[in-house]
């Protein structure tokens, strides 16, 4: 009896600190939600987290099909296919390669490794913005500015320090028997990343889907350089919507927009879900 | 023996790309920065040479000197608190609770939004005029009063709160994926011995996951070292100068002020000291390993 | 000359005849992305295409994203048709880099040189060439005033400094916020220190200040109520200045809930987006004291493509500037025109105070104009930081603005 008592104690514990924290991760949500329903003349008069007196779904449907983004007054619908075509692409090569490198890196240690790692980690460190002018240089030289394919190199580029960062820590973790076990079984490189490694992997790879495709989801200023007028990502239309500095602004929209562009985000954290699931580890072990 | 050269052939082929991506994008890039930080270069790169005169002028200018010392304060405290916040979390969600798909969800949407609109979110929030302080006086407390925002001495503070607002979603998750990583057994084990929960998350589990928390760690980094959106964001840098943060100088003379040149001298500033912070920590952390296989 | 305007007339013949059947597509890179900015671009685009060009829109939201991008386009050799930059010195680095095309076969065959003022036709050239399509001016001193809060205390607009901070002690002790700045960006506090060096120096003596001796005039006594002004007008305003939108700031004046503030001509629009009437529920003004409009705008630099400037370029160099176009702009986009001959009679209140100004010849080129964008930058980040400081003195603001004279 004494058990179950403190059993419920501590879980009731558990969930009044899940929810206090909810409470405060959500609060400007909340805010962004009320003004996005709420008319521009509403918005002037009353406080910033009161309800709409009546909700208007008028935002929403402006930023997603009639805000201006400049002479086109088309919303924020005509990115959201090309920030998927960039994501997509970009979020899976830089997740394979990243994955691969810190695999080799942690258990094959080549020539080099501590070399590389360093310079990778050190090079996450430096705002990218320095590297533009450069990247454009060597870009059009290949013939690749300004197209999709470039915006997706630049991606892969920017996002390898951080995913070789993340996969090589993970796979540090991993205990090394296994590694040598299946070295001894006559395992190939290839035959042991796929067999053993991957297996064990779902839990990193869902951290690295999580952080590469937001990244590349929200970046702008590579989609604004790089990407040229036909790749436009939706973040691009959403500093256009948003960012205005001497025109009017139209907060109900900016929330709407700023909401509707980080929906894909948002479902692949939803979705993520069932690959967050304990014991896949240890029955990989078994098995 | 073949078959071994075979394999190894393979791992080299496997580093090819990053090789081909650290050598030509990365360190050429690093490179040309550097090049370009001992020019005179306004708007386009010019290469005149002046050499280290854009670093004495850099040094030399209060605003650096003020932004470095803020990126210290604001990095501090968002690292340690997003690292102990995060692995709570983290330890929370990890107890086969309901809703963990909602909870986790609501942890990390911060990460997913662009900080050009939640910094003004929170900007509104924080502001005394209309945000919580008047929410909260309109209920009746006249005389509370939360308006850091505004006060010099403070602001940096509500940096820290919103940049963990964003971040801290990010180390629950990854810290999660390391504890899913831990064996089962070895909660078995230590249900058996009858060791208490808490001390298996601290002194058995932690060492465990300890790689995790160093990505985590690093990334936390990345953010503190690159920050600029929020601070853009949520205080344009006020009240006065208590929130201006390097990438915001060099962002500043790259583009509004077209000082390329000087820019580049922050980068390649800000660069030196990652160096060296990383390298003594890297040298400790491999002295320490030896001396534990010892 | 004869023989160039000669070449072009017959080029600009040559495609109208064609028409789309040769369509000269220009790509143009702007910032103007808000509805009202958008109307605003789109009268020039369709300009454009009446004469049988193609408009390609390239909208980035803010300046310092949209100049990157030109910038960028630039340096990997595939720069659009026109892109938009600042009025004055903001195109001179482009123009050392020898990356824009001279317009002077438009310049000299439109007459830029009588039907533009001086200073604007000046701000776009270098070393004898023009380098800029100028686009519109833009008054950046208008000192806004709530007609409710004024009567409240009764007083009226003020027409000196003493006024205004008379007035302000009234505005406190109604509970009305003096004065409202805005402070997200260190440009606004640049924007309300330009305002109060115009109503102090007016027209004679801006040109000392902006000159090579400028710092030997802000040490002088000439310079003195300048500081002394700013060394007192943080105490006027609220607390929560800091990162505030500029448009948040023309809010407390619409509810009433401060007394002035001092904003661009851009604000105008908003005042009219808000359903109120520009001069009567938010009376306006050029500064107190006569204070000359200062005076700044937008051009289109031109990257060269091959040899000198293209017939797209050409062509959208002069339907920008032409008499119709620039009428119709500038009353969409609450601007002024940067030519003589356009109808300002329907201008409301506050827009047309800014064009008596200029007819008048009571005006001033802003900072942007002869300042480098790093001096600006100084400027702003220097003054942002002597506002919150309650112990900054005049002599403080002397020393800085000097000093920032000095070393830029």
């Amino acid at each position: 009896m004494r058990m179950s008592s403190e059993k419920t104690l501590a879980r009731t514990g558990v969930y009044a600190f899940l929810v206090i924290s909810a409470a405060f991760f959500l609060m400007p949500f909340y805010v962004m939600v009320v003004t996005s329903l709420k008319t521009m003349d509403e918005i002037r008069v009353t406080s910033i987290f009161a309800l709409p007196d009546t909700p208007t779904l008028q935002a929403w449907v402006t930023a997603w099909q009639s805000a201006c983004t400049g002479l086109n007054c088309n919303g924020l619908s005509v990115g959201f296919f090309n920030s998927v075509m960039i994501m997509v692409p970009a979020t899976v090569f830089s997740i394979l390669l990243g994955a691969v490198t810190g695999y080799a890196l942690s258990f094959w240690r080549p020539k080099g490794t501590g070399l590389i790692f360093g310079i990778l980690l050190v090079a996450a460190f430096i705002p990218y913005q320095v590297f533009i002018y450069p990247l454009v240089r060597m870009l059009s030289q290949v013939g690749l500015y300004n197209s999709l394919a470039g915006i997706v190199a630049i991606h892969v580029i920017f996002g390898m320090p951080i995913m070789v960062l993340l996969f090589r820590n993970y796979y540090a973790g991993l205990p090394r028997d296994l590694f040598s076990a299946a070295r001894v079984d006559g395992g190939g490189f290839w035959v042991i990343f796929i067999r053993l490694i991957l297996p064990l992997s779902p839990p990193i790879l869902i951290v690295a889907v999580i952080l590469q495709s937001t990244h590349i989801w929200n970046d702008f200023l590579f989609g604004l350089v790089f990407a040229g007028s036909d790749n436009q990502p939706m973040t691009v239309l959403l500093n256009n919507i948003v960012n205005s500095t001497q025109g009017e602004k139209a907060y109900n929209v900016n929330m709407a927009a700023t909401i509707l562009t980080a929906a894909v985000p948002l479902i692949i954290y939803l979705a993520s879900g069932r690959w967050f699931v304990r014991g896949i580890a240890a029955g990989a072990v078994k098995g | 023996m073949a078959k071994f050269s075979g394999t190894r052939a393979h791992v080299y082929l496997a580093m090819l790309p990053v090789w081909i991506i650290v050598l030509v994008a990365l360190v050429s890039s690093t490179v040309w920065t550097f090049v370009i930080s001992l020019t005179n270069s306004k708007l386009l790169p010019v290469y005149k040479f002046n050499f280290f005169h854009q670093y004495e002028l850099l040094l030399k200018q209060p605003a650096w000197q003020v932004a470095v010392s803020n990126l210290i304060v604001f990095g501090v405290l968002f690292i340690a608190i997003c690292l102990v916040f995060g692995f709570v979390m983290a330890i929370m969600m990890d107890q086969r609770i309901r809703g963990e798909a909602f909870f986790r969800t609501v942890f990390l949407y911060p990460y997913a939004m662009s900080f050009v609109v939640t910094g003004l979110v929170w900007q509104w929030v924080l502001n005394p005029g209309f945000g919580i302080q008047a929410a909260v006086r309109g209920l009746g407390f006249e005389n509370f009063t939360f308006d850091w925002i505004v006060q010099p001495d403070r602001a940096i503070y509500i940096l820290v709160l919103a940049a963990v607002w964003q971040g801290s979603g990010l180390v629950m998750a990854i810290l999660l994926a390391g504890l899913r990583g831990v064996d089962e057994d070895l909660w078995k084990a230590t249900r058996i011995d009858g060791i208490a929960k808490w001390r298996v998350y601290t002194s058995i589990v932690l060492p465990i996951i300890a790689p995790m928390a160093a990505t985590a760690t690093v990334l936390l980094a990345v953010s503190v070292v690159k920050a600029y959106d929020l601070v853009v964001a949520l205080t344009g840098g006020g009240p006065g100068n208590a929130t201006e943060v390097p990438a915001k100088f060099v962002m500043e003379n790259l583009f509004a002020r077209q000082n390329v040149a000087l820019a580049n001298a922050g980068a390649i500033m800000m660069l030196v000291a990652v160096i060296a912070i990383l390298v003594p920590m890297y040298y400790a952390r491999r002295y320490m390993a030896q001396k534990a296989e010892v | 000359m004869k023989t160039l305007s000669l070449a072009f007339a017959t080029t600009a013949m040559a495609a109208l005849t064609t028409g789309a059947a040769t369509a000269q597509s220009a790509e143009v890179i702007h910032w103007w992305t808000s509805a009202a900015e958008s109307a605003g671009v789109g009268v020039i685009a369709d300009a454009y295409g009446d004469t049988g060009g193609e408009w390609v829109d390239q909208a980035v939201a803010g300046s310092d994203a949209a100049k990157t991008s030109a910038i960028s386009r630039m340096v990997g050799g595939n720069p659009p048709d026109a892109a938009q930059f600042n009025l004055g010195a903001d195109i001179d680095n482009l123009v050392d880099s020898a990356v824009l095309a001279p317009i002077d076969a438009v310049a000299e065959a439109n007459d830029w040189a009588s039907v533009m003022p001086q200073a604007v036709l000046d701000a776009v050239t270098r070393d004898g060439h023009v380098y800029g399509v100028p686009i519109q001016l833009q008054g950046t001193n208008f000192l806004f005033a709530s007609a409710d809060a004024l009567d409240k205390v009764g007083a009226g607009m003020p027409q000196t400094w003493d006024e205004f901070f008379e007035t302000g002690d009234k505005l406190r002790e109604a509970g009305i916020v003096p004065f409202a700045q805005a402070g997200d960006r260190d440009v606004w506090f640049m924007n309300t220190f330009q305002a109060v060096l115009a109503s102090v120096l007016g027209t004679e003596e801006w040109g000392q200040f902006t000159g090579p001796d400028g710092a030997e005039f802000v040490r002088s006594e000439a310079f003195r109520p300048v500081a002394e002004i700013m060394a007192k007008l943080p105490s006027y305003a609220d607390s929560g200045v800091s990162g505030r939108q500029w448009n948040i700031t023309n809010q407390m004046i619409l509810n009433g809930e401060a007394g002035f503030f001092i904003m661009g001509g851009w604000a105008i629009g908003e005042i009219g987006a808000a359903g109120l009437t520009p001069g009567k529920e938010v009376l306006c003004g050029v500064g107190p004291n006569h204070a000359p409009l200062v005076v700044a705008g937008d051009v289109w630099a031109m990257p060269a493509k091959g040899d000198g400037l293209t017939e797209a370029q050409a062509k959208l160099a002069e339907v920008t500037t032409s008499v119709e176009v620039q009428a119709e702009f500038t009353s969409t986009m609450g601007s002024l025109p940067v030519r003589s001959g356009v109808d300002t009679s329907k201008f409301n209140a506050c827009a047309a105070a800014g064009a008596k100004a200029i007819s008048d010849g009571n005006s001033v080129m802003a900072l942007f104009i002869n300042f480098s964008p790093e001096k600006l930058g100084a400027l702003g980040s220097e003054l942002k930081v002597l506002w919150v400081d309650p112990d900054a003195t005049a002599d403080d603001y002397v020393e800085t603005v000097a000093g920032i004279l000095e070393n830029y």
